[in-house]
């Protein structure tokens, strides 16, 4: 029998049913997509974690407390300070602020940081416009780009050289009371199109230590600590030399720990979305399966009709292999391009949600997913391969029909 | 050889069993016939005499307990199950009782349908499915559903079907048999005029014995033997 006469007699006995072909087909489509989806975006996610490093420096190592017990003051940073082969030790304050210049007001996360320490821990990074806050100036502003001049709106939110108010709550005879002071932008930094150990640069401001120290009454105790080490390869030993002190009240991110951190995170999400991926197409295996024997008891007799007419056993067996090949061949298709909607839907769904966390210092944005070709012939091949082996068991039974007996039948 | 005498269909001490279970029933019994080529032959007898079973043994649809069987000299049941299906392919043409079309694709796919099974190429497929409709005077029906034709015109088609692969013999189960006095008549003599036009042999198997009487020669099975045989004079010049 040639091939293209098994397209078209299995096409005609799909399409006889095509109701049920259409069903079939849907659960094809489900299981399908979802992997082509989860692959997508897996991958997008990962380009993204991957990414953050190409402009950190990667001997960088934060430390943070690891509970709010834990008082990180000067002391805690001239310690890690000498410990052997730290180049520097630069803590930071960070906090959430609400800006305003020319009446609009926004949130935007702020860093107080000593900034001639700035390019050693994102050597990128540039100025545009200004220069950096001295150490001791406690009313200069240095903007993300993407804060002095917002994505999609036509005049900027601050420019170079105006005055900004920041408000934040803090603490006055024991309540909370909202506070404002005025800050003057003397510096912009160029755009850099990413954001950098998930700390997002274009969209955050930063004053000097000793302002935020005093704006957010501090009182010398500090949010974390970035160490710069001398060489990206003693990374892992300042680690541990730095567990080793202060074992468990700190909590150390090297560029490392945190890819490691966001795998796992990655890892256990990708393992929920293919365990889903996986019982669909299971599910979808089973459908092509039940709907297929079904075929073969409807048309018992019409099998039996084909042998008497001399299609061999493995004729009869290929028409049904079709049937589950068409399956899996529309299903697998209509499967990468729900996948890739899906796909494109989820990300934008979740970067929504993720929006608000824009505003906290480690958070992943959006991320678009990518789809390299290759996934799209994976997911294709594995679904047919799946459909064919699902019809292997009726197409078996159809071929091993008794034509006598077959044809007996009503 | 003379040609007038030559065998199409020649069967040895045939034997044919089934097995249900335990129980044992014979269903054919030390069966020899010989068909000559070209020969329109009937068989009849009660139902379970065995003639639905001798019937599906020549045209290698089920092989026998013992016996054999040899169609144009070919010893039909030495040959593998692949072989076999060729051989019903290229030397058998079945036309049954239930017209057994397939009502989802036209008459001229329904006749292709023996052509797909040998692996011929659409268009002479096309060309044959055409000329074998044209013989039964279908071909403007072609386009048709098997289910908008009258039972008759069906069982054209499947005599269509049959005739498709220039088969050396056309085995007809009871093809009268869903069909009313008049239209079995008519299928009777297409049938007779096919075996006269292309010396097509055929054995219809029959209880009718209007049926049966149209023939040359009709064999009588009971209990799965052949009890006698009968010459039915007239015609054949």
């Amino acid at each position: 029998m040639r091939f293209t006469d098994i397209i078209r007699l299995s096409s005609d006995a799909l399409m006889e049913r095509r109701v049920r072909a259409a069903l079939t087909i849907l659960m094809v489509v489900i299981g399908a997509s979802l992997v082509t989806a989860l692959r997508g975006m897996t991958a997008g996610t990962y380009r993204y974690v991957v990414g953050q490093f190409g402009l950190l420096g990667a001997n960088v190592v934060i430390v943070l407390p690891a509970s709010s017990s834990f008082r990180m003051t000067e002391t805690v940073r001239d310690r890690l300070s000498h410990v052997e082969s730290v180049l520097e030790a630069v803590p930071f304050i960070q906090n959430l602020v609400l800006m305003e210049a020319h009446g609009e007001s926004r949130q935007v996360p702020i860093i107080g940081i000593d900034q001639s320490k700035l390019s050693l821990i994102f050597p990128s990074i540039r100025v545009c416009q200004g220069r950096l806050i001295g150490y001791q100036d406690s009313t200069g502003i240095l903007l993300g780009y993407s804060v002095a001049y917002p994505s999609g709106e036509s005049r900027p939110f601050a420019s170079y050289g105006e005055s900004i108010t920041i408000y934040y709550s803090g603490e006055e005879g024991g309540r909370e009371v909202l506070k404002k002071r005025s800050f003057r932008v003397k510096g912009i930094l160029e755009y850099v199109g990413t954001s950098t150990f998930f700390i997002p640069i274009d969209r955050m401001a930063s004053i000097s230590l000793p302002a935020a120290n005093s704006l957010f009454e501090r009182k010398g105790v500090y949010d974390g600590i970035f160490i710069v080490v001398e060489d990206q390869n003693l990374v892992d030993k300042v680690v541990e030399d730095i567990r080793r002190i202060y074992t468990t009240s700190l909590e150390i991110y090297s560029a490392k720990t945190i890819i490691q951190t966001a795998q796992n995170v990655m890892g256990s999400i990708e393992l929920m979305m293919s365990g889903v991926a996986a019982v669909s197409l299971v599910v979808a295996a089973v459908g092509i399966l039940a709907s297929l024997y079904t075929s073969v008891l409807e048309r018992t007799r019409e099998i039996g009709l084909l042998k008497a007419l001399g299609f061999k056993s493995r004729d009869v067996m290929s028409l049904f292999l079709g049937e589950a090949a068409i399956v899996g061949v529309i299903g697998g298709t209509i499967g990468n391009i729900f996948g890739v909607i899906l796909a494109h839907v989820l990300s934008l769904a979740m970067g929504k949600f993720r929006e608000h966390a824009y505003t906290e210092l480690f958070a992943i944005p959006y991320t678009p997913p990518i789809f390299r070709p290759e996934i799209f012939i994976y997911v294709g091949i594995f679904t047919v391969v799946l459909s064919i082996l699902s019809g292997a068991y009726p197409a078996w039974r159809a071929a091993r029909l008794d034509p006598v007996e077959a044809l007996r039948r009503e | 050889m003379n040609p007038d005498g030559e065998l199409c269909v020649e069967t040895l001490s045939l034997y044919k069993v089934y097995r249900v279970g335990h129980v044992v029933f014979p269903a054919l019994k030390d069966v020899n016939i010989s068909v000559k080529r070209g020969e329109l032959l009937s068989i009849m007898g009660p139902s379970g005499s065995g003639k639905s079973t001798l019937l599906n043994l020549i045209g290698a649809l089920d092989r026998p307990s013992r016996g054999r069987v040899l169609i144009d000299g070919i010893d039909i049941f030495k040959l593998d199950d692949d072989r076999l299906a060729e051989f019903r392919n290229k030397k058998v043409g079945f036309v049954f009782q239930a017209f057994n079309l397939i009502s989802r694709v036209p008459v001229l796919k329904n006749v292709e349908l023996p052509l797909v099974a040998g692996g011929v190429p659409p268009r002479v497929r096309r060309v044959k499915a055409l000329k074998v409709l044209r013989l039964v005077g279908l071909e403007d029906k072609m386009h048709r559903r098997p289910t908008e034709l009258s039972g008759g015109e069906q069982q054209r088609v499947a005599i269509a079907r049959a005739l498709v692969t220039s088969p050396s013999i056309i085995l007809a189960d009871e093809p009268t048999g869903n069909l009313d006095t008049r239209t079995g008549k008519e299928i009777i003599s297409s049938i007779k005029s096919i075996n006269k036009v292309m010396g097509t042999t055929v054995i219809i198997v029959t209880h009718d014995p209007e049926v049966a009487k149209a023939t040359e020669r009709t064999i009588y099975l009971r209990d799965g033997r052949v009890k006698r045989e009968e010459t039915n004079i007239k015609e054949r010049p």
